[in-house]
């Protein structure tokens, strides 16, 4: 077998720090709640070194394939996203009655439509979506805190204005799962993912004249220490978002879900500053206010979260590649404080982000992660544009 | 800027967040704790018929009893005023 250590230099002080980090918080949650929660804590650990190590990004991805037409990105999502549909679907579809759980469902309309476009610019001005500005701030990239900090004013202000996006026309939540049984649903979304496959194939290869391989990977080392140390080939990647993906939803009974634990850190801030949050319409009833109300550690949204971050920071440290020298220009500034506040406002209106909407809402056979799809691509074209502009490339 | 500063940045960032979670985690009530067996013999009923997932902290199990199931019309929908349902941003579903 060979050297498992053979072209990297992991950082081990970062190392070191962050793997007792991790253990720390994991006894301190077993302590103050559950082993539900230290299991959804280490799921994010466990994701976030995965979407680091396999850099699964959705915004690099799409903006490939905008500009060039590399589709490498863009398949390893369908390809999650077929994996998940063939897992969650029968589930969702209650062939274990005693199993409860709840698929991502939202209301299919105008807010939806909205927020997925605004979300959309957003990536592309922020540089990261819900999952990818997590893994790269986990990653020491400075530029991604700003976004990140801005993400969450923007979620926080998304909660304040929600009730009246959600007066806007709707056609309410459609389910296909509910609509036409599980089986034929499975069956028609699979056909549907397959032939956006092919499609976004043909449209490489048309034009680049080759088409990129989801097995390529830069690394020549062991498979052992590629899991280890990175990178990873993209259909790794997509394959254990896939399994940690069905964990959560067995364990956590409801979908893998990100933006709302931005709001609900905006929210405690401003609390803490002296605002009402209990008066706003949106933070006053239902889980909001409950999780208002009770420590942040006991919203699984906001622990898997955390673990993400500190699964990034692991996996960036045994890659050597822990907070990376970078300049930040004017422009870029400018561009991660607007594209943060559109990604959480968009996020807000949208019913979640590219994980809690898009990836959820169609592993759930849900209308609404289509329709976010759409729209949401769209705002990544605009956003492109914008990259342009201000001379971000 | 250079990695070195970088890495206080980050440093700096994750520790300010922790002293953050810390705060919020100490002026907030937790879950109250259930003494005994019974408590334990409790939970474990709970866990097993919690409609939706397996324990505490589930926004969908509030309501022990509640069907929270796939079918629309259960709390866990998006019924104005139930508690699992409507605001979006609900991990429960809705996000």
């Amino acid at each position: 077998m060979s050297s498992i250590t053979s072209n990297v230099k992991p950082d081990t002080t970062v190392t070191i720090l962050t793997s007792i980090a991790i253990i720390i918080v994991a006894v301190l949650l077993q302590n103050a709640f559950a082993s539900k929660q230290v299991l959804l804590f280490l799921i994010g650990a466990g994701l976030g070194i995965s979407l680091y190590h396999a850099s699964f990004g959705f915004t690099g991805g799409w903006r490939n394939f905008i500009r060039e037409r590399r589709s490498a990105g863009i398949r390893a999502q369908l390809l999650l996203f077929a994996i998940c549909t063939v897992l969650f679907f029968p589930i969702l579809g209650e062939i274990f009655p005693q199993l409860s759980v709840q698929g991502a469902n939202a209301p299919v309309g105008v807010s939806i439509m909205i927020g997925s476009f605004l979300f959309g610019i957003g990536m592309q001005l922020g540089g990261g979506c819900g999952s990818g500005t997590l893994f790269t701030v986990g990653g020491g990239h400075v530029r991604m805190l700003i976004t990140l900090c801005f993400f969450i004013v923007g979620a926080f202000i998304g909660s304040m204005h929600l009730h009246w996006w959600l007066s806007l026309p709707s056609i309410g939540s459609i389910s296909f799962i509910q609509l036409l049984g599980w089986i034929p649903a499975l069956l028609i979304q699979l056909g549907v993912l397959a032939a956006l496959y092919v499609t976004v194939i043909k449209m490489e290869a048309n034009r680049n004249k080759e088409v990129a391989d989801l097995r390529s990977n830069e690394s020549n080392d062991s498979v052992s220490a590629k899991l280890i140390f990175g990178p990873w080939p993209l259909w790794w990647g997509a394959i254990s978002l896939a399994i940690l993906s069905f964990i959560t939803l067995l364990v956590a009974g409801h979908t893998w879900s990100i933006t709302f634990a931005f709001g609900l850190w905006g929210a405690k801030i401003w609390d803490a500053l002296g605002g009402n949050v209990a008066a706003l319409p949106y933070w006053s009833s239902g889980y909001p206010s409950l999780a208002l109300e009770q420590s942040v550690l006991a919203d699984t949204t906001s622990l898997m979260n955390f673990g993400i971050i500190l699964g990034a920071v692991l996996a960036a440290a045994l890659a050597g590649k822990f907070a990376p020298e970078s300049k930040i220009k004017w422009n870029g500034l400018v561009s991660a404080v607007i594209g943060g506040l559109l990604l959480g406002y968009g996020a807000r209106l949208a019913f979640g982000c590219n994980i809690g909407a898009l990836f959820a809402g169609i592993s759930s056979g849900s209308l609404h992660g289509w329709l976010w799809l759409v729209t949401g691509f769209i705002g990544n074209i605009v956003g492109v544009r914008f990259r342009s502009l201000l001379k971000l490339d | 800027m250079k990695q070195n500063q970088n890495r206080w940045i980050m440093g700096g960032a994750i520790g300010l967040a922790t002293v953050a979670v810390a705060l919020d985690h100490t002026r907030h009530k937790l879950p109250d704790p259930q003494p005994g067996d019974q408590a334990i013999h409790e939970q474990y009923v709970d866990e097993d018929m919690a409609p939706c997932g397996i324990g505490s902290g589930n926004p969908c199990g509030l309501d022990v009893g509640n069907p929270c199931g796939f079918d629309t019309s259960n709390p866990c929908g998006f019924d104005t005023g139930n508690p699992c349902g409507f605001d979006a941003g609900n991990p429960c579903g809705f996000e």
